[in-house]
């Protein structure tokens, strides 16, 4: 009950917390021959689930955020969970190339690195307000 | 949020640190003389590479090359260091090239200063989750 409470802005979490570090291999790697710069395809992911014969949105809200590329076709199916988000780290498509084969733009980098920091900075204040909720909810006064 | 980012980007702090001694200690030679052509001071750079024993990762510095262009050949008798023929051997370092080179480093330098920052906060406020 609880786990499904808070498991929404959890997974949500996670997922910031993982393209954090995907970002932060970016910016750090602007100066790096030949690297290509990488992403987590959130949208993709999106249009997968909310394809064809996947009507409920809530589900389709939880498939988005869980991460994997398995689908739950039936209640019974356990969920993949958030154990392999690799497998929507992306390459990007760089807007300039480079002659020595870096795809990493500083600037783009580092605007999406302050988007995914309010973002982990609002999943976290919801999952914040959740728990205050639910403490609120358990006092006896 | 794994403490890998703290890695991540320490190790591109290291490289570009490297990176501006190198154009330091280029820019310090830009106008060393040499007697001989094999002793003339050659521009040195840094060569990145990322650390590919995971999908993501840091930044690893595969070591230095020296520039192979042309040293600055010189016809300067009176010079104490010149060859039997009257030439001495300048640096072969571009002083333009090394200023951009050093304007690019240091602002690659703040960019992981920066992102350093804010993945500390984040982890902070993340520690203090459900209070």
């Amino acid at each position: 009950m609880i786990d499904k409470y808070l498991s929404t802005h959890a997974n949500a979490l996670q997922m910031r917390a993982r393209r954090t570090e995907v970002l932060a291999s970016n910016i750090a790697n602007a100066d790096t021959p030949g690297y290509k710069a990488r992403d987590l395809a959130f949208a993709e992911v999106l249009r997968d689930v909310n394809g064809p014969g996947n009507t409920n949105p809530a589900k389709a809200n939880r498939l988005k955020l869980a991460g994997g590329s398995l689908h739950t076709t039936n209640s019974g199916h356990i969920s993949k969970g958030v154990s392999s988000p690799n497998a929507q780290l992306m390459y990007r498509q760089p807007e300039q190339t480079s002659l020595d084969g870096n795809t990493v733009d500083k600037d783009l980098e580092q605007a999406r690195f302050a988007e995914n920091t309010v973002r982990y900075q609002a999943s976290l204040e919801f999952i914040n307000s959740r728990v205050g909720g639910l403490i609120r909810a358990l006092r006896s006064e | 949020m794994s403490f890998s980012i703290f890695d991540i980007a320490g190790s591109a702090m290291r490289a570009q640190n490297l990176r501006l001694n190198a154009t330091a200690s280029n820019l310090a030679n830009a106008n060393s003389v040499a007697g001989t052509e094999d002793e003339a001071y050659r521009a040195r750079h840094p060569v990145f590479a990322a650390m590919l024993n995971k999908e993501i990762g840091g930044v690893e510095t595969r070591g230095v090359v020296e520039s192979n262009r042309e040293v600055n050949k010189r016809y300067e008798p009176d010079h104490p260091l010149s060859n039997e023929e009257g030439y001495v051997f300048g640096s072969n370092v571009d002083s333009v090239e090394e200023m951009a080179n050093m304007m690019s480093a240091s602002r690659s330098y703040q960019s992981n200063v920066d992102l350093l920052g804010t993945v500390r906060q984040l982890m902070l406020q993340t520690l203090k989750m459900g209070e």
